[in-house]
């Protein structure tokens, strides 16, 4: 019986934020007719796609206790870059192995630099922030580049038809991208490391785990799943703007903090953050279709932020007063 | 002192019948316990036997769930510390409540400061500071920040605090256990005095000749309950022990001399500025070889240059017959050499974490299959190690704040046996564990030098070194002072060469 009662327990808490996901959606097909249509959810999915990307490498690299502030600006270089490539020689295939690439040389760069100077991930990747939108818009002049060829843009703006359903491209893409993260996240050397380092650092390092190399890692992660968050929203919306991705660094620590990633390090899951960006993404859009004020969509994910993070601060104080 | 004899009949803290559940369990039932002024009172008992869940009930950090307490033969219900404080009873806890970045008259006034016009009054902080201090004789400057002090002095300090805050009663949970032998006999000296003044201690240690040197009566708890209080002076070593762990330990060390001819390390001229001076040493095949010293001889530091955690400047190291002239933790693990930290929490263990997990994480590499993590693999080496080193556990996927100190400890020690290690280097190996458990890593180590591996134990007590080791090298100031085998090592003769002339502690 008490054993059945722990495991219940234990299942409510690990879909903590899975609930709250469910009632937002209940309430809203009660509260608006076009919520629950199959056109809003495709929206929706559509829309979550780029946050939750985002979220997903933010997660890595906070679960070894870092942050990583730069994904907005380093989503914006990447995608401008590819977009140059592929207007310049027609290649989609090379703009997306250059996206990646630049990201992924950019993550190591940053996390090069906080590493090897043991200086905060805060300030190091608020620098690059502010350098990364700086490059998007020197490179562009200020000026979107649109009119990209059909094969870029279908990642990000392609269906593909199972049956009689569209199922979006990018949606397809995120589900592939979350599955392999996942594993790497549980069941590889890395993944463990990583989650060993945000832990404690100092065991990890004495039980002869490179830590510097492993979070260096985590930071080109992040550039990564920004290379490729910069390429989806690019081919959605048809244009690879100096601006893109501007306060999105937001959207996707929030998503992963909702999910249940421990800003102190240690805890966090691929499934809790992608979960968390859905959280934001059907307030943001639930909101719109009830035709509130935009504004009022600010407040409610700081709101959401502020009480995930307070949960998971009262998850750690029972769990230290347990210990004693 | 005839007013002290007269109000020696009359105890200054009592407490009967006294229990405390947590929800259905039950972990301290009918304590009785009677505490007068001017005695030192010793706790005993193995962890988890109740004496830190009886002293935060004492000191006001948790309350009791039945019975009844007396201070004075007043009723005492102490709402929080600060009410217990009030009624003079005070809590010295292993880690310190103090400030490091703040003065040492800064903190010994925290929450109970003067002022003078809303301005502190630092200049009356600091007199009375100094008047405290050199009441309890300590000369330790009052303006310079507390970390800056050895932990001994840190200790010294936090005692000034406790009374300051017109503290009658002070409970001290293992003061001694980050402490060197001179740094404790200091801290007797004080407890002494303050006794002779009629401040009354309850004590909570695990070393036996301690308790034995500073109490007139001892506490026995086992699971909850009390066992019994008697006199210091009508008890025995093996007989408290009996009490303690309910059974009888035959010899708690059996340590036989397996040592080979083969020579497995051998360290020449290591230096590293002023913490590391010029050191050589060797150690053979099946050996254990001892590190005695005062904390901050440079034992550990010598240690962690060795396996690449800390940097050196000159020196050579024979691992194997091999140079290793830049050790890196990696490679250091993988030749056999392993250092086990003295911060087991900090440094050893990922807390947050299960048993399984923390015993695979060194060995990683052999938890793959396919470059993905086997479940079954990480079962099959956690069991091999649990049930090798008798770890008492539910199962491998708890977290590791649920084992206490003395499992805690096994499961480091399971970690690096995991990785079929050579030579293991223990740094205080049995520091906050309780008998038993520490029974059961002796006789470990003497299972692993049996079968040839190496060991060098760094400890600070005396007993350990004396009763394992069948060779001690002393280190003082980095140096290495004196080296003793078999019959010569005695306490005397470490502590002989582990105080260089004209050091004092305070």
């Amino acid at each position: 019986m008490k054993e059945t009662s722990k495991k219940i327990k234990q299942m409510i808490s690990g879909l903590g934020v899975l609930w709250i996901l469910f009632l937002l959606m209940i309430a809203l097909s009660f509260l608006t007719e076009q919520f629950m249509t199959v056109n809003n959810m495709l929206n929706v999915s559509r829309q979550v796609v780029v946050t939750a990307v985002l979220g997903i490498g933010v997660t890595f690299v906070i679960i070894t206790g870092g942050i990583d502030l730069s994904v907005g600006s380093v989503l914006a270089v990447t995608a401008i870059i590819s977009a140059m490539i592929v207007n310049q020689t027609g290649s989609a295939a090379l703009a997306f192995a250059a996206a990646i690439a630049s990201g992924m040389l950019i993550g190591a760069a940053q996390g090069f630099i906080i590493t090897r100077f043991h200086v905060a991930p805060f300030a190091i990747t608020l620098g690059g922030m502010s350098i990364f939108r700086g490059v998007s818009l020197l490179l562009t002049n200020g000026i979107p580049i649109s009119n990209m060829p059909s094969q870029y843009r279908w990642p990000g703006a392609g269906t593909i038809y199972i049956g009689t359903i569209a199922i979006p491209v990018p949606v397809i893409i995120l589900i592939f991208l979350a599955v392999i993260v996942a594993v790497l996240l549980n069941k590889t050397r890395i993944g463990r490391y990583i989650f060993a380092i945000g832990s404690n650092e100092n065991t990890a390092r004495l039980s002869g785990i490179h830590v510097n190399k492993y979070k260096i890692i985590t930071y080109m992660i992040s550039g990564l799943c920004c290379a490729i968050a910069g390429i989806l929203l690019t081919g959605r919306i048809n244009s690879a703007s100096p601006s893109a991705g501007d306060g999105y660094e937001m959207d996707a620590i929030a998503a992963a903090v909702i999910g249940g990633t421990s800003m102190a390090g240690g805890e966090g899951t691929i499934s809790g953050t992608i979960i968390g960006a859905l959280i934001i993404q059907v307030i943001q859009n639930g909101l719109n279709l009830m035709q509130i004020n935009a504004f009022w969509q600010n407040v409610a994910v700081g709101a959401i932020i502020i009480v995930a993070i307070v949960a998971d601060g009262i998850r750690i104080q029972m769990m230290k007063r347990k210990n004693n | 002192m005839g007013d002290l004899k007269e109000n020696a009949a009359k105890p200054i803290l009592e407490l009967r019948d006294i229990g405390k559940r947590y929800g259905a369990v039950e972990v301290l039932r009918n304590i009785d316990f009677k505490l007068y002024p001017g005695e030192v009172h010793a706790l005993m008992g193995e962890n988890g036997a109740g004496k830190s869940t009886l002293s935060k009930i004492i000191s006001g950090v948790i309350k009791k769930s039945q019975g009844a307490m007396y201070v004075n033969s007043e009723s005492y219900e102490p709402e929080n510390t600060d009410d217990a404080k009030a009624h003079g009873i005070s809590i010295v806890h292993q880690e310190f409540n103090l400030i490091p970045v703040l003065s040492v008259a800064t903190n010994i006034f925290l929450g109970k400061e003067y002022r003078k016009g809303g301005i502190l009054d630092e200049r009356r902080h600091q007199a009375q500071a100094k008047e405290l201090l050199e009441q309890l004789g300590l000369d330790i400057p009052v303006g310079i920040k507390v970390r800056e002090l050895s932990i001994a002095q840190q200790q010294m300090v936090e005692i000034a605090k406790c009374l300051s805050d017109g503290s009658q009663i002070i409970i001290m949970d293992e003061p001694s256990a980050t402490l060197t032998l001179n740094e404790t006999k200091q801290l007797f000296k004080i407890i002494e005095s303050l006794r002779n003044k009629g401040v009354a201690f309850i004590y909570i240690s695990h070393k036996m000749d301690e308790i034995f040197q500073i109490s007139q009566k001892i506490t026995v708890l086992r699971d909850g309950n009390e066992i019994g209080s008697f006199p210091t002076e009508d008890m025995t070593e093996d007989k408290l022990v009996g009490l303690m762990v309910g059974r009888q330990i035959s010899s708690m060390y059996n340590h036989e001399n397996y040592t080979q001819a083969e020579t497995v390390l051998k360290v020449s001229n290591l230096k590293a500025g002023k913490t590391v001076k010029d050191v050589s040493f060797s150690l053979k095949k099946g050996e254990v070889l001892g590190f005695g010293g005062l904390v901050g001889a440079g034992r550990s530091e010598l240690m962690k240059m060795l396996f690449g955690e800390l940097a050196f400047e000159t020196g050579e190291i024979e691992l194997f017959g091999n140079k290793m002239n830049r050790p890196v933790i990696k490679k250091m693990i993988e030749a056999g050499f392993i250092y086990l930290t003295e911060n087991r929490k900090e440094e050893g263990l990922i807390l947050t974490k299960t048993i399984k997990e923390n015993i695979t994480l060194s060995v990683m590499k052999k938890m793959l299959k396919g470059g993905l993590i086997s479940n079954a693999k990480e079962v099959e080496i956690a069991d091999r190690m649990v049930k090798e080193l008798d770890i008492r556990l539910n199962n491998i996927n708890q977290r590791m704040t649920e084992l206490s100190g003395g499992n805690q400890q096994k499961v480091v020690i399971a970690k690096w046996l995991a990785t079929n290690p050579r030579i293991l280097v223990l740094d205080e190996p049995t520091r906050g564990i309780d008998v038993g458990a520490k029974h059961e890593i002796y006789q470990v180590i003497n299972r692993l030098c049996k079968q040839g591996m190496s060991i060098i134990i760094i400890s600070s007590e005396m007993p350990e070194l004396i009763g394992m080791c069948d060779r001690v090298i002393i280190m003082a100031e980095g140096k290495i002072t004196g080296e003793l085998s078999g019959e010569e090592i005695t306490e005397e003769n470490i502590m002989a060469k582990a105080v260089l002339r004209g050091y004092s502690i305070a």
